[in-house]
């Protein structure tokens, strides 16, 4: 696990270097953006000097990492607050949806795989490449608009899209940030039933961009382990099908699936942009998108440290998982 | 998923949202829930980046020594009025025979929400904060020579002088905008720092102020509770005791909590949903024209080739006015062409130019400048505001190429944060100005000292003479006879060209009456009342 890290602090070493010089290269000036309602050319000056945009850029470049060896991220503009703060408020936001969402894909597109696989050619295989492939056309934007328009607004079974909870509503006390275990490791459970319906129909929405590609790897993964030789040999030896396909079969075709998955959750983890828009959701993709558009350059950023240190710890999980699942990787260790 | 495993979730789904729509009735007589784009960033206008909602905030939880009395619009809207300024936290005052200073008397009742009273040392510490932390505090309250702390003299504790440093007519409507709040100096030195001796750091997140309503949470950009404050002495006690406003990023979404009844209030939606909500006639709109905003297209007089005035007023002659308000915003705003006369008939401001849609008079006048057969050159707009500009720009780029101009439009993300750059031979921008005095907009927008509103980098000796004298000036009618001059000159060599007046429309449930049209453009929770 650690030299995995190690291995990969390169990457975040590049990571940081490479934000820190594409915000500089975007044409926006925050100092412009934020200067108020009398933006004379001394305000301008005057905020300039107080975001130190006046100096060099190695000095900018030197104090932001002075600052990030304090564990300072600087300070957002746009919301106004230290940009840690914001991302510990808002990051555990989209986790929880993204999460949510990877394992619904999972739970709707594995079934739909290993149906088309079994059933290669047949209507019902058809059906599944019909659902995989119409999830993965529909925008994010458009299919979030038509849940809310359908279960919120015709059917009035979803909660108004208003973020995480209900408006009056008493968040508990923050705990880890994930509002559904927070709430029942407060043992409120009427704030948990709020916020499992909060999450249900974002999570939905989410959930559909990522089933696609999810059904589709697990119907070729499958085929393919279906027809190789071991499968042949327990087909002779007679195995319940059930074990047959669920433990042997499932098992092998799991590689691929999880690295999709891993690919599905990350990917997601962008599209949560528009998701969070339509849903208010409180997380970071908006929070990015907000801090992009007035070039506040501490909060992007901090958004993209965040965002690729989340990324090499997916990719650790997925490489831990394999070795899990498959007793090759583990012995090549 | 197993049948029973979604029924059990579909099931936890109905439940609560029964639940959640009950949370909101109870009581609903005195709140209300105000969705909207933005939500403030600070609960306090003096720290940096704080934005235009913040100014609304600021508006309810502080009150200033002065403030502006209300009208009727000609719609029956109610709205401030500029003219009209009354007392707030000063019960009376009164100007030196001289006219070098103002004396306020301040309320001898008045207190804090922690119940310290309000004294002439916090005003002063007030004022004071404003001049010395710099940036837009400072700026903005320099537009109405308010800008040494010299000027603020605690008389006794309930008296408080302005000295003035020259005569200017926007000294005390200055006094009367959100910068000038009154902030509680003693609990604010107490959370003050040896870096942060103005607790900037403290009142971003904290409210210490007298105003109507106290904060009782914030969640930076995402929602504000406000609670009543019952023993404020500013001006009529609310109706409300709580307001809650909260972001709502899609138009979409904001318009279906509208309709669903879940929220009360929403003050930008964009004219489609307006019109369509207008339409199904359940909910009340109060629309009033932005009080000095204009939208208008900018042309570069540093650019070939706007830098000829006939090729400007060629454009402006090319501009199917109407068409560009009905595709834009769908009819909703009020036309800014079409005057009768070149000589502007008043000192109103906004008022229409002269210019109609008549490509006769723009081929002849590009014929004149050489370019009948036409040019090359790009429109930029604010993706922002994609809603309005685009159809407008979609508009303009029909019409101009029927003479042959041949226009890229370019859509920026960033376009706030680049206006300083000046490189756009043709944006789409919208200006507002706190103050009504015509030549406060102008400053911004036409004078030659070139802020980044000035996007056509326009300078003219004679616009910049008028506009100097005007500021200056305080007779009625010498005033006007100025104000005439620079808007014939602003009509004569057009670097910018008004496209439409737009209008605020707020959209709010049917049993919701007392709002009040803002300078500042935000729902004002003070004056609301429900059923």
């Amino acid at each position: 696990m650690l030299s995995r890290l190690v291995l990969r602090m390169p990457a975040l070493a590049g990571v940081i270097l490479v934000s820190f010089a594409l915000t500089r290269l975007l044409p926006g000036d925050p100092a412009v953006y934020f200067a108020g309602a009398a933006p004379t050319p001394e305000a301008i000056a005057d905020l300039r000097r107080t975001l130190l945009l006046d100096q060099p850029l190695y000095a900018q470049f030197l104090a932001y990492l002075g600052d990030l060896a304090h564990g300072n991220f600087g300070r957002s503009l746009v919301t106004g607050q230290s940009v840690a703060q914001d991302l510990s408020t808002r990051l555990p936001a989209t986790l929880e949806l993204t999460i949510a969402s990877t394992t619904l894909a999972l739970l709707i597109a594995v079934p739909l795989g290993i149906v088309g696989a079994r059933q290669k050619g047949s209507a019902m295989d058809h059906v599944c490449r019909l659902v995989s492939t119409s999830a993965l056309a529909m925008p994010a934007f458009f299919t979030a608009l038509l849940l809310v328009f359908l279960f919120y607004y015709l059917l009035g079974l979803a909660p108004a899209p208003l973020g995480r909870l209900a408006p009056m509503a008493f968040p508990p006390p923050e705990r880890t940030g994930f509002m559904i275990i927070d709430a029942s490791l407060a043992r409120d459970w009427a704030v948990l039933r709020d916020a499992a319906a909060h999450l249900m129909l974002p999570a939905l929405a989410l959930a559909i961009a990522g089933i696609g590609p999810l059904t589709r790897v697990t119907r070729g993964a499958m085929l393919a382990v279906l027809s190789s030789d071991f499968i042949r040999a327990a087909r002779g030896f007679d195995l319940p099908r059930w074990k047959l396909i669920y433990v042997y079969a499932l098992r092998n075709a799991m590689l691929p699936v999880l690295t999709t998955a891993g690919f599905v959750f990350s990917f997601l983890i962008s599209a949560n942009v528009v998701i969070e828009k339509v849903f208010s959701w409180p997380g970071i993709g908006s929070y990015a998108l907000e801090a992009l558009v007035a070039s506040d350059y501490a909060a992007v950023q901090g958004f993209v440290l965040a965002v690729a240190t989340l990324y090499v710890l997916i990719n650790i999980a997925i490489d831990i998982l394999y070795g899990v699942i498959d007793v090759r990787v583990r012995l090549g260790d | 998923m197993h049948r029973r495993a979604f029924l059990q979730v579909a099931g936890i789904g109905a439940t609560s949202t029964l639940f959640n729509a009950r949370v909101l009735a109870q009581g609903s007589n005195d709140r209300v829930l105000i969705v909207s784009e933005m939500n403030a960033n600070s609960l306090d206008t003096h720290t940096v980046g704080a934005n235009r909602a913040a100014y609304g905030l600021v508006w309810m939880t502080y009150d200033r020594l002065i403030t502006f009395g209300t009208k009727m619009l000609p719609n029956g809207v109610s709205s401030y009025d500029y003219f009209k300024l009354e007392p707030q936290l000063a019960e009376s005052w009164e100007f030196a025979p001289d006219n070098s200073s103002v004396t306020f008397k301040l309320r001898r009742d008045a207190t804090f929400h922690d119940g310290t009273p309000v004294r002439a040392n916090d005003v002063k510490w007030s004022f004071d904060r404003f001049v010395k932390v710099g940036g837009f505090p400072q700026r903005q309250m320099e537009q109405g020579s308010l800008s040494s702390v010299d000027q603020f003299e605690m008389v006794d504790d309930y008296t408080f002088r302005v000295k003035f440093l020259r005569p200017d007519k926007l000294t005390m409507p200055s006094l009367a905008i959100v910068v000038p709040s009154i902030y509680n100096s003693e609990l604010c030195k107490k959370n003050a720092t040896a870096s942060d001796p103005w607790a900037l750091e403290w009142t971003k997140n904290n409210s210490a102020g007298s105003g109507a309503f106290k904060v009782e949470s914030f969640k930076s950009s995402e929602q504000v509770v406000l609670a009543r404050f019952d023993g404020w002495k500013g001006g009529k006690l609310p109706k409300i005791q709580r307001a809650m406003y909260r972001n709502v990023s899609a138009a979409g979404t904001r318009r279906a909590l509208i309709e669903k009844g879940d929220a009360d209030i929403s003050p930008d939606l964009p004219p489609r949903e307006i019109a369509d909500i207008e339409a199904t006639k359940k909910f009340k709109l109060q629309s009033a024209p932005m009080a000095n905003t204009l939208k208008y297209l900018a042309l570069s007089t540093v650019i070939k080739p706007f830098d000829d005035v006939r090729v400007r007023q060629a454009i402006a002659f090319s501009i199917p006015y109407q068409k560009v308000i009905d595709s834009a915003v769908f009819g909703r705003a009020q036309p800014m062409f079409g005057a009768k006369t070149d000589t502007p008939v008043n000192a109103s401001w906004p008022q229409p130019f002269p210019y109609t849609h008549d490509p006769d008079k723009a081929k002849a006048l590009l014929k004149d400048a050489g370019l009948s057969s036409g040019f090359e050159t790009k429109l930029f707009f604010d993706a922002q505001v994609a809603t309005t500009d685009e159809p407008a720009a979609l508009v303009i780029q029909d019409e101009l190429g029927k003479l042959g101009i041949r226009l890229t439009i370019e859509k920026l993300p960033d376009f706030p944060a680049r206006r300083n750059q000046k490189v756009w031979p043709m944006a789409i921008d919208l200006f507002g100005a706190w103050f009504d005095d015509p030549d406060f907009f102008f400053r911004w927008v036409w004078h030659g000292q070139n802020t980044v509103w000035n996007l056509s980098s326009y300078k003219s000796a004679e616009m910049d003479k008028l506009l100097d004298a005007a500021r200056q000036e305080r007779d009625g009618a010498a005033y006007a006879s100025l104000v005439k001059q620079f808007v014939r000159v602003a009509i004569t060599d057009v670097p910018v060209i008004p496209l439409y007046q737009p209008l605020l429309e707020v959209v709010m449930q049917p049993d919701i009456s007392g709002y009040t049209y803002m300078f500042h453009r935000q729902v004002d929770a003070t004056t609301l009342v429900r059923g």
